[in-house]
């Protein structure tokens, strides 16, 4: 990281000697460059994390009551696949499929969804494994989970298994509050 | 107490029966209401242009659905002398309401009780091995037994196979979880052959090792040939066996040049016939008092002599070669 | 990994002084050694490979595997809210996944371009959107070959309309033909819409398959009288095409014209001409001199029949009305077709039991026989009738035999896992379970009838309503009240609470027992089932009726006279008197309103408790009913009451008032 911060620093050094040598020209334009701004690295982390509320009610999943440090320790991964195994293929993709699965679960499964999406790969095989709650009526469940499977196997060009577990309400879910 | 209660709920039952009308076909309340409100109206009835919320289904609000009866979870219907493996036959994300154990995961303050299966994503993420118990796993065994074929009787010893089968080629394959199944590294092959089980004489058998170089394991003997430079394991597998077929019948081979093998090509250090044999024959031959007691003097000589040039110079071989020096040309002290 | 046959092909070669060498005996690649291990210099004998196809190995894991009667259908998803209990469930959800994903491969189809990423290697062909027929696409004849190949109707007759006919090949033109005739030149429902055609084909069962949908004068009778040189295999088609669609008399016409013409037809021609026979043919002697005579041409024809010809004719005998004919034309066949050495199919089975166990018909045990025989060796699936025999033989089950021995054998059959493809589509499923549940209910005591019942219900089958009553009536008849809550909840379940036999037919099975098992309540919190059943009952249909009133929906279901009166029994039995009282109330709230009589017995019961516990209330409230219902012994219970009871005044009024109203026992008879 310091490498890279000083290369660019040499390089806007050079930007700056050739703003001066055109403001002395005395031109109405002068380049608005952007100037690198150098203060002590903000070694703040905040992903993953949640701020208590002041009223204490907000509820937490056990999902998010623990931090991404704990991964590993406390949870586990919520994708599973060979791609970060030694020489795994398909790495980048899989983590662009994954997005785009989450994005299209969670958006087709609107609001019905009380936990993370799991997604957990084997072969060609994509299991999406999550927790919803019984707010729709079963059959239009079953719409959604034939649509759901059909359309990214179409689109992933994998066979898909949808797994869900249903909970009568989110608060099943809820782990604690703070 | 029940006789209060009866009377409350008597009370009750009068005051029904009296704004009850009797009739087998209801008349819903609501109904009633409408029916009031439309005859409150003065006698300029508006027309509502905008859909009337109050007289509109939709002003319900969202429609709540009627909930079906939630089964209780399958597990507790199941007998305990179940078949387990066809409850679970494939892989599949655990699921509270099929597996009749009391789980429990994840991390809680010492002293607490972790959270149970139901609505547990943890249970869910961790691969399980339910469709795995040694039952299922014996049963799937049997059934795969028809197309197994039995191991050779005659075969019941390492050495055999080894003897019957000397070349071993080792491939790999690469499962990913990825709608590929190709991985370039599955057309790599290894051929592994014992260098004796080929019984080659001591001219071929050189004439192969400086072919084949680091190819081969003195320590193990084994010489090992890998082809990965067509694009497939069949075209791989052919290469590396027309390797083998070119090394062997090359090394039996004489050509006319490998007659001007002199000293310096030799790969080790062979006392018949070098330069150290003939001076010392030489030196006998000038000191001829000691010449018929040396047979075994000449022969400790050469072993040293060769010792010394094929494994190395350190104190100790020095120190021998020196003694045989010494017995050798009968010097005292 | 070793390479056995490798080593020994280029052993040979490779190893020159001669120590090895290999021999080919019998097949197997012989390795023989003569130097080292001399002693034990014994041939070595690899076995073959044992040839598997590309599903084998799944199928032999399959069949370690048995249905679960704890779960679901593999189809569904496995989760209580999921996982459907009745049969519209059952049909509704498999149905709505289906529709999902046939919303999915719309969009697949409308969005086709931004599909075609290639992901898969190797590629799956499934997963690409299927090319669209356009202006620009350019028609030839391997397009139709190609749409006739992968069973595109509407697409290969636009090619073909497209085509100049006088340039497509005649061997294009005759499986064009062909696949028009055998599509009836209409779109099937695709493949892959497995629940549809199982729930749909069921429907279709139910008729018969007598109605034509031929189209008459259609494309494949244009092309056919297109052709320029006809050919016998043109006239196949057309017959064969017209016969699966129901067009008996259009095929005969074409079959006779093509005898005319000195053609030969083939044995699926014959076969469908079978078929048609007893269509064509109205009275049973001539149906068997046409099957006779399709034989014996067969037989100079020098063309073998099979078990399809075999199924065919019988199913032409099956139409005869005279069974005595029938039968011995029948047995006459099934020897004939013996001794030319045609193994009988499942579909046969049905053949021969529609003909020998007609309705009204003797009593005939053929199934008896056909069950040992198959119980032997099960024939393969062979055809379209085979899917048939086992809904048709457990109807023959229960219905003609009542051989409950007999059914269990059957199913048992049909429960090996290689047998569950005959059980053909939803309709015959329900066909068979029902029967056999009757069947069961019938003949089997309680326990274990009731272990059947929990291995079937509701997983593998659902029961329907008049199914459902027959099985608690059973239940009650024999006095098996232990079982009545458990038949109460499935009866939620199966979305049969709102019917209102079925919840007669409860309480009077709550009724069938002998007051509360001290064995089963020890805790004095705990309820006994029966008692709780009824309570769940009573505010059940409380809750039904009240919701329906709300809503302003018209319901079949009331409360009715005797229902109430079991149900007080039912509470009187328990010494529940609360909700007895309860019971009271509905009975004077809805009076006349109810449809049966509320029993005379069970109220001079209640009436009895009242004075007991001194509740003159409800007692006044029994009185009241039973005035107005005009029973014979208000007055003898009125007195009793006014005796034995304090009143306080308004209570004398109201009970004096209530007897000057009523009408004297004379009067009323």
């Amino acid at each position: 990281m310091a490498a890279i911060l000083s290369g660019l620093f040499y390089s806007s050094d050079v930007y700056l000697s050739l703003s001066s040598v055109q403001s002395t020209d005395k031109v109405a334009v002068v380049p608005q460059l952007r100037q690198f701004h150098a203060s002590a690295a903000c070694c703040k982390v905040q992903s993953g994390r949640y701020k208590i509320s002041p009223k204490r009610d907000k509820a937490l999943t056990y999902e998010m009551a623990n931090p991404p440090h704990f991964i590993a320790h406390r949870k586990s991964w919520n994708s599973w696949d060979t791609t970060s195994l030694l020489e795994g293929q398909r790495a980048a993709e899989t983590s662009v499929e994954d997005v785009f699965i989450r994005r299209f679960v969670s958006g087709t499964w609107h609001d019905q969804l009380c936990s993370e999406i799991i997604i957990k790969r084997q072969h060609n095989l994509i299991r999406i494994a999550g927790i919803i709650k019984q707010g729709l009526a079963a059959r239009k469940m079953y719409f959604l989970i034939g649509y759901t499977e059909e359309l990214l196997s179409n689109w992933l060009q994998c066979p898909v298994k949808l797994e869900l577990q249903t909970v009568e309400n989110k608060e099943a879910t809820v782990f604690k509050y703070i | 107490m029940s006789a209060i209660v009866n009377l409350r709920v008597f009370r009750n039952f009068q005051q029904f029966v009296s704004i009850r009308p009797i009739s087998n076909y209801p008349t819903s309340f609501r109904k009633n209401e409408e029916i009031q409100k439309v005859d409150g109206d003065d006698e300029f009835r508006s027309l509502d242009l905008s859909p009337n919320k109050s007289l509109n289904m939709r002003s319900y609000g969202r429609k709540v659905y009627k909930r079906a009866a939630v089964h209780p979870p399958r597990s507790n219907k199941m007998p305990t002398d179940q078949d387990w493996p066809s409850v679970w036959p494939v892989a599949r994300s655990f699921h509270p309401a099929s597996v009749p154990l009391p789980l429990h995961q994840g991390w809680v303050v010492p002293g607490a009780t972790p959270p149970g299966k139901f609505a547990n994503a943890e249970l869910m993420k961790i691969p399980n091995f339910l469709h795995l118990t040694p039952p299922a796993i014996e049963r799937q065994c049997q059934a795969l037994k028809k197309f197994c074929t039995e191991w050779p009787k005659e075969l019941n010893t390492n050495e055999k196979i080894e003897n019957h089968f000397p070349i071993t080629i080792t491939t790999s394959d690469y499962l990913h979880s990825s709608p590929s199944l190709r991985d370039a590294r599955a057309r790599i092959v290894t051929l592994q052959l014992k260098l004796s089980s080929l019984k080659l004489d001591s001219h071929a058998k050189d004439k192969l090792l400086r072919l084949v170089k680091e190819r081969y394991n003195p320590e193990t003997d084994v010489l090992t040939i890998v082809s990965e430079r067509c694009p497939l394991r069949k075209q791989n597998l052919d290469y590396a066996m027309y390797l083998l077929n070119v090394l062997i019948s090359e090394s039996w081979k004489t050509e006319p040049w490998e007659n001007e093998k002199c000293e310096a090509d030799m790969e080790k250090y062979v006392w018949e016939g070098s330069q150290s044999q003939r001076t010392v024959e030489q030196l006998l031959q000038r000191m001829p008092d000691r010449e018929k007691a040396m047979p075994e003097v000449i022969e400790q000589y050469a072993r040293n002599v060769t010792r010394f040039h094929n494994e190395g110079e350190d104190a100790e071989k020095i120190s021998d070669y020196k003694e045989s020096v010494k017995k050798l040309l009968g010097l005292q002290a | 990994m070793s390479c056995p046959n490798l080593n020994s092909l280029i052993v040979q070669h490779l190893f020159k002084n001669g120590r090895f060498h290999s021999v080919w005996k019998s097949g197997r690649p012989v390795v023989t050694n003569r130097h080292s291990f001399s002693s034990e210099a014994k041939e070595i004998v690899i076995p073959k490979y044992i040839p598997r196809g590309p599903t084998d190995i799944l199928e032999a894991l399959a069949s370690t595997v048995k249905r679960d009667p704890t779960g679901p259908h593999y189809k569904f998803h496995d989760d209580p809210y999921l996982i459907p209990a009745s049969s519209h469930a059952k049909r509704t959800y498999a149905l709505a996944q289906e529709a999902g994903r046939k919303a999915a491969s719309w969009i697949k189809q409308e969005h086709a371009d931004l599909f075609n990423q290639r992901n898969a290697e190797p590629f799956i062909e499934a997963f690409s959107p299927v090319e669209k027929l356009t202006e620009t696409t350019p028609m030839t004849e391997d397009l139709l070959k190609k749409y006739i190949r992968t069973s595109q109707v509407a697409n290969a007759i636009h090619v073909y309309g497209k085509l100049d006919s006088s340039e497509i090949s005649s061997a294009t033109k005759q499986s064009f033909l062909e696949f028009i005739s055998f599509y009836n030149e209409e779109d099937q429902l695709s493949e892959e819409l497995i629940e549809e055609r199982w729930f749909r084909s069921g429907v279709k069962g139910m008729r018969d398959q007598v109605k034509s949908t031929w189209k008459s004068n259609g494309l494949a009778e244009r092309i056919f009288s297109g052709l320029d040189t006809i050919t016998p295999e043109a006239y196949h088609a057309l017959i064969c095409g017209m016969v699966k669609h129901g067009q008996a008399v259009g095929a005969w016409e074409h079959y006779n014209q093509m005898l005319a013409d000195g053609f030969q037809p083939d044995l699926m021609t014959y076969n469908s001409i079978l078929k048609i026979s007893g269509i064509i043919r109205e009275d049973g002697e001539y149906i068997i001199t046409l099957i006779n005579d399709i034989l014996t041409s067969m037989a100079h024809a020098g063309i073998k029949p099979d078990v399809r010809s075999l199924n065919a004719a019988l199913q032409s005998i099956s139409r005869m009305p005279i069974t005595r004919v029938a039968r011995e034309k029948a047995s006459r066949l099934m020897s004939d077709f013996k001794s030319i050495g045609v193994q009988p199919s499942l579909g046969t089975y049905t053949s021969l039991l529609k003909i020998f166990c007609r309705d009204k018909g003797p009593r005939s045990n053929i199934l008896i026989d056909i069950v040992r025989r198959i119980e032997i060796e099960m024939p393969p699936i062979q055809d379209v009738e085979d899917v048939t025999f086992f809904s048709e033989a457990m109807k023959n089950c229960n219905y003609h035999l009542d051989d409950v021995q007999l059914a269990k054998r059957l199913h048992s059959l049909l429960s090996s896992s290689q047998n569950q493809v005959f059980i053909g589509d939803s309709y015959k499923e329900s066909v068979y379970y029902r029967s056999f549940l009757l069947l069961l209910s019938r003949a089997e005591g309680p326990e274990a009838f009731m272990e059947m019942y929990r291995h079937l219900v509701p997983h593998i089958y659902t029961p329907e309503q008049n199914v459902f009553e027959n099985v608690i009536k059973s239940i009650s008849s024999s006095s098996a009240i232990q079982y009545v809550p458990e038949l109460w909840s499935d009866a939620r379940y199966f979305e049969l609470s709102e019917r209102d036999s079925v919840l007669e037919a409860l309480l009077e099975a709550l009724t069938c027992g002998s007051g509360p098992d001290p064995t089963i309540v020890v805790d004095k919190n705990d309820v006994d089932p029966v008692l709780a059943t009824a309570r769940a009952i009573m505010s059940h249909v409380n809750q039904v009726i009240k919701t329906a009133e709300e809503k302003d929906r018209t319901i079949s279901l009331r409360w009715t006279g005797s229902m109430l009166g079991n149900l007080m029994k039912v509470f009187l039995q328990y010494g529940d008197l609360d909700s007895a009282d309860e019971v009271m109330m509905k009975v004077n709230q809805l009076k006349n309103q109810l449809s049966s009589y509320f029993p005379l017995a069970t109220l001079n019961i209640f009436v009895e408790k009242c004075i007991e516990r001194q509740n003159s209330a409800t007692a006044l409230m029994a009185i009241d009913y039973a005035a107005e219902m005009g029973y014979e012994n208000v007055t003898t219970m009125a007195q009793r009451i006014s005796e034995q009871l304090k009143l306080d005044e308004k209570q004398q009024q109201k009970l004096s008032s209530i007897l000057s109203n009523a009408p004297t026992p004379s009067e009323t008879s």
